[in-house]
């Protein structure tokens, strides 16, 4: 950095200081910051309230079963006729009596994106339910509300703050140009890069200096709450994403201001880019590949279940048998001569296992078809910034669809080693040794790395895609038309 | 009978948008995209709808088919709810992704709608749907700004303004000139768009589909030439006000970013703040305390067995002519039904408050006033999916009632009772009937009276005002 350059941003600085216009719109900004920060806040504490009810709910209930089996025992000491039944028996801990609160905690930075968890629960209730009806789970929210999105930091960032930059940055040539001073600056021993270099560095600066301290000020109060570990690194990804996201926009103004347009024409045209950018790409998107990889309502599948589970049902001892044939070991040991005991609770298994058989194929499709679906969005997010920097956003701060897919992915592998614990047990009629041996569920957070190759992908495009626009732009300033006419 | 310099200058007005690039252009993008959404929210509703009539003859099917069992069994066993499409579904698709397509109506519990569309679909949902309610909420606002933003500050900045006025024309004709003219270049786009958008409804209507009624879509291009109208009102009067174009331009870009995107989420975020949404634990915790609620359930039980016991002039269960158990599951339901109107009916009020706080809120930004009647008779906001989940509820307990009053009646002491195959028949089909278009329109008047308020308000400002400027207009 030249002096030259140092002087020219000192004197940009100390214009856009006293224009009227920057000041109100540093306020605005420092608002809508403020505002999304409190609105991030308030759904981590909701968040966070269903977390807590879920996990006091399950030790509630286990205390409850801990009474249960403290009153029996004491039947028994007593020696009582009437010894009320095990608690711990694997049929009573197997179904919603010792079912396990499987919980998704918010990461240290949530509050800075509300990204999905207003849509998708972080709290599931694991149990010998069918998994189907485990992961339909749903939090409680006016749908009016989900529809209209929240106004949360990631708005103000993929939304406003573009049109912050594009206010401040639109006249970068144009007006000097139609004022006549831009041929009179350049007369001076200095390159229009360097002009322009600097009024785009003291911008971004002010840009990024307002939102960032309203950040850091409000991260500094509502604090990071006490989730898991990664709160610097999320931190800084988040930061560096607004960073980038925010010099694409910079780029693209100047981009549009090297066309030699007049300034009412560039701050239409930018405009246009980003109402294309931010509004009608992604919605669009979302149209392509709703269309492309529809994903069948579940209305298909609920219907298959339910056929499934009518046809296991009337085939129920059958069933039995054949699950006898298939694991000699748990038959029930009968005298000869003698008829077996019912064991309504083994052929509950017995029918619940087939009908998972039976419906398998159609949730294994229901499955491949979202990945297929959720594999063309990580393509289609290519062709927006919004979108790039909101997926980034969102994981970073721990609440995009990524986290809660891995999320639902470990309660799924969870549900599983549920059934294989206890469906034998049931069948053998088995109580536990004690109420600690039931499975507990605890997410295994994402590691760093992969977060960061994801989140680094999107933000390695949106870097490029800033590159490029900044670099045609630079070069398109060797032709720019120093004087204006009329 | 308008002057005819009203007609000239609409005609003037319109000569310019024709040879004017950015408005073809903006125009054409605008019709090109218009026309995608249409086609494809036609595509989807029709798609929904027929998934939707196969699961619910499907589940009526599996219904009848039940073998020989207990009624009761059978009240657990249920049918399932599907939700239905609305016909105009397919220009606005409301919140349709964001509540639960399927709930099974069985005995003792009123169950949620599971699988929201929304969660099976990628982060992009949240950006929105592309629907033809999106493109003439968002782009045509716009498209209206950039034909119109610079009719008269520019006349103003170029200096013909006070030529116009020397010739003695009253502005205002020239404001109602420029209002025609600006308002034939949106009509071009939006008229061929709303017929070919009845013919396509009309001729290939998805067939199951509720609320196809033609007074609900005239209604609808009504509200919408409305807004159209609201919004050319504002883009005249800060085109009359304005000191330059670009200011002009710069205040209706900001106005239309506060409307569109800002105002919805304040609304909601506000909505939320003063009636507070229960979490889900919550909700579940007081619901499960008031069903497992054993004083009330066994003092109105015993009141019934008192009931029952005097109306049939016997002083034990053992000596009624009919099975007790049946009366006492029936009473069961009842106890259950309290709570669950007391609970659901508690939470969706809560929801309607919420909606109605961000109705009335477009008294100050009559976009959401225009969001909200335009779901409403597309049959897509929450008040008509409330409605279907009160129908089929109204439904399940009328099974229960049949199904519980068959186990009065026909299952003896001591036995088993199965009923029939035949015996399942007798239970009607669930059908459902949309709420009527009067019903639908009448909720949405206030709305409707928001946007004709503002729309009269801003023209009227804007004539006025442009008669105070003429005195002073010049070059600013």
């Amino acid at each position: 950095m030249t002096r030259v350059w140092r002087r020219i941003a000192a004197h940009e600085w100390r214009i856009m200081r006293t224009d009227g216009l920057v000041w109100p719109l540093a306020l605005l900004l420092a608002t809508t910051v403020a505002w999304g920060l409190y609105s991030g806040l308030q759904s981590r504490t909701v968040v966070m309230a269903g977390i807590t009810s879920a996990q006091s709910d399950e030790s509630q209930r286990y205390s409850r079963l801990q009474e249960q089996l403290a009153r029996r025992d004491a039947a028994i000491a007593r020696g009582d006729s009437q010894i009320p039944a095990d608690p711990r028996s694997a049929s009573t801990l197997a179904g919603r009596t010792g079912s396990r609160a499987a919980v998704l905690p918010p990461t240290p930075t949530a509050l800075l994106s509300v990204g999905q968890s207003d849509l998708l629960p972080s709290a599931l209730r694991v149990s010998s339910e069918p998994r189907e009806q485990m992961l339909a789970a749903a939090e409680i929210e006016n749908p009016h509300r989900l529809l209209d999105g929240r106004f949360d930091l990631s708005f103000v960032v993929v939304y406003l703050l573009p049109l912050v930059v594009i206010t401040l940055a639109f006249n970068l040539l144009a007006g000097e140009r139609e004022h006549g001073t831009l041929a009179l600056l350049l007369a001076q021993p200095v390159s229009l890069t360097q002009v322009v270099s600097a009024k785009v560095v003291v911008r971004f600066g002010f840009v990024l200096a307002v939102s960032l301290a309203m950040v850091g000020a409000g991260v500094l109060i509502a604090g990071l709450g006490e989730g898991p570990a990664g709160a610097g690194w999320r931190l800084a990804g988040w930061t560096v994403t607004v960073l980038v996201y925010v010099a694409f926009w910079f780029a693209v103004s100047l981009l549009m201001a090297s066309r030699g347009w007049s300034s009412a024409t560039t701050a239409l045209a930018t405009a246009a880019v980003w109402l294309a950018a931010v509004v009608v790409i992604p919605s669009l998107t979302n149209l392509i590949i709703n269309a492309t990889y529809p994903v069948p309502s579940r209305v298909e599948l609920v219907q298959a279940t339910r056929e499934a589970s009518d046809s296991a049902s009337t085939r129920g001892s059958v069933l039995l048998a054949q699950f006898f044939e298939d694991h000699p070991e748990m038959a029930p040991v009968v005298a000869p001569g003698q008829p077996a005991a019912p064991n309504f609770a083994a052929t509950r298994v017995a029918v619940a296992s087939e009908v998972a058989r039976m419906t398998e194929p159609v949730a294994r499709r229901y499955d491949e078809q979202l990945a297929r679906q959720q594999q063309a969005a990580s393509w289609f997010k290519f062709l927006s910034p919004a979108l790039l920097a909101r997926e980034a956003l969102d994981d970073f701060a721990g609440t995009g669809p990524h986290r809660h897919a891995d999320f639902r992915a470990q309660v799924d592998r969870f549900h599983a080693t549920w059934l294989e614990y206890f469906n034998p047990r049931i069948v053998q009629r088995a109580a536990l040794a004690s109420f600690d041996d039931v499975p507990a569920f605890t997410y295994t957070e994402e590691s760093a790395g992969r977060v960061l190759g994801r989140a680094g992908t999107a933000l390695t495009a949106l870097a490029l895609l800033a590159g490029l626009c900044g670099l045609v732009g630079l070069r398109r300033l060797r032709t720019y038309p120093l004087t204006h006419s009329i | 009978m308008a002057p005819p310099i009203v007609g000239r200058v609409a005609r003037k007005e319109m000569l310019q948008f024709v040879r004017d690039g950015r408005a073809r252009w903006a125009g054409i993008i605008v019709a090109v995209l218009l026309g995608v959404a249409l086609l494809s929210g036609w595509h989807h509703v029709s798609a929904a709808a027929a998934e939707q009539a196969v699961a619910q003859a499907a589940t009526r099917t599996s219904w009848l088919k039940q073998p020989p069992k207990n009624p009761h069994s059978a009240a657990h066993y249920g049918i399932y709810a599907f939700k239905p499409q609305s016909w105009l579904g397919a220009v606005d698709s409301g919140v349709q992704p964001y509540v639960g397509v399927a709930a099974l109506l069985e005995a003792h519990v009123q169950n949620e709608y599971r699988y929201r569309p929304a969660a099976d679909r990628s982060a992009a949902q949240r950006f929105g749907d592309f629907t033809a309610a999106m493109v003439m909420q968002v782009l045509v606002p716009l498209m209206i700004v950039l034909l119109a933003f610079g009719t008269i500050v520019s006349e103003r900045e170029d200096g013909t303004w006070r030529q116009l006025q020397a010739t003695g024309v009253r502005l205002r004709s020239v404001l109602i000139g420029k209002a025609l003219g600006v308002s034939a270049g949106v009509a071009a786009i939006c008229i061929p768009a709303s017929l070919v958008a009845a013919l396509i409804l009309t001729l290939w209507a998805p067939p199951g589909v509720t609320g196809a009624d033609p007074g609900r879509f005239i209604a609808l291009t009504l509200i919408y030439v409305l807004w159209c109208a609201v919004w050319l009102g504002a883009t005249l009067l800060v085109s009359s006000v304005a000191r330059s174009s670009r200011t002009a331009l710069v205040t209706l870009l900001a106005v239309w970013m506060v409307s569109t995107l800002a105002a919805p989420r304040l609304a909601a975020d506000v909505a939320a703040w003063r009636h507070r949404t229960p979490t889900q634990a919550e909700f579940q915790e007081a619901l499960n305390l008031d069903l497992s609620d054993a004083t009330t359930r066994n003092a109105r039980l015993q009141a019934k067995r008192q009931a029952v016991l005097a109306q049939y002039g016997v002083s034990t269960v053992e000596e009624l002519p009919i099975n007790f158990s049946g009366v006492s599951l029936q009473e069961g339901e009842e106890h259950a039904n309290e709570v669950f109107d007391k609970h659901f009916g508690g939470l969706y009020d809560t929801f309607d408050r919420q909606n109605a706080l961000v109705r009335r809120a477009g008294w100050l930004a009559p976009a959401l006033a225009l969001r909200s009647s335009s779901m409403g008779l597309s049959g897509t906001d929450w008040f008509q999916h409330r409605h279907f989940a009160t129908a089929a509820e109204t439904y399940r307990r009328d099974l229960q009632r049949l199904l519980n009053h068959d186990v009065a009646i026909n299952q003896k002491p001591g036995q088993t009772y199965l009923a029939d195959t035949s015996f399942w028949a007798n239970v009607p089909d669930f059908t459902y009937v949309a709420p009527p278009t009067a019903d639908v329109l009448g909720r949405q008047a206030g709305s409707i009276a928001v946007l004709a308020v503002w729309a009269f308000i801003l023209f009227a400002v804007a004539a006025v005002v442009i008669d105070r400027r003429s005195a002073t207009a010049g070059v600013a």
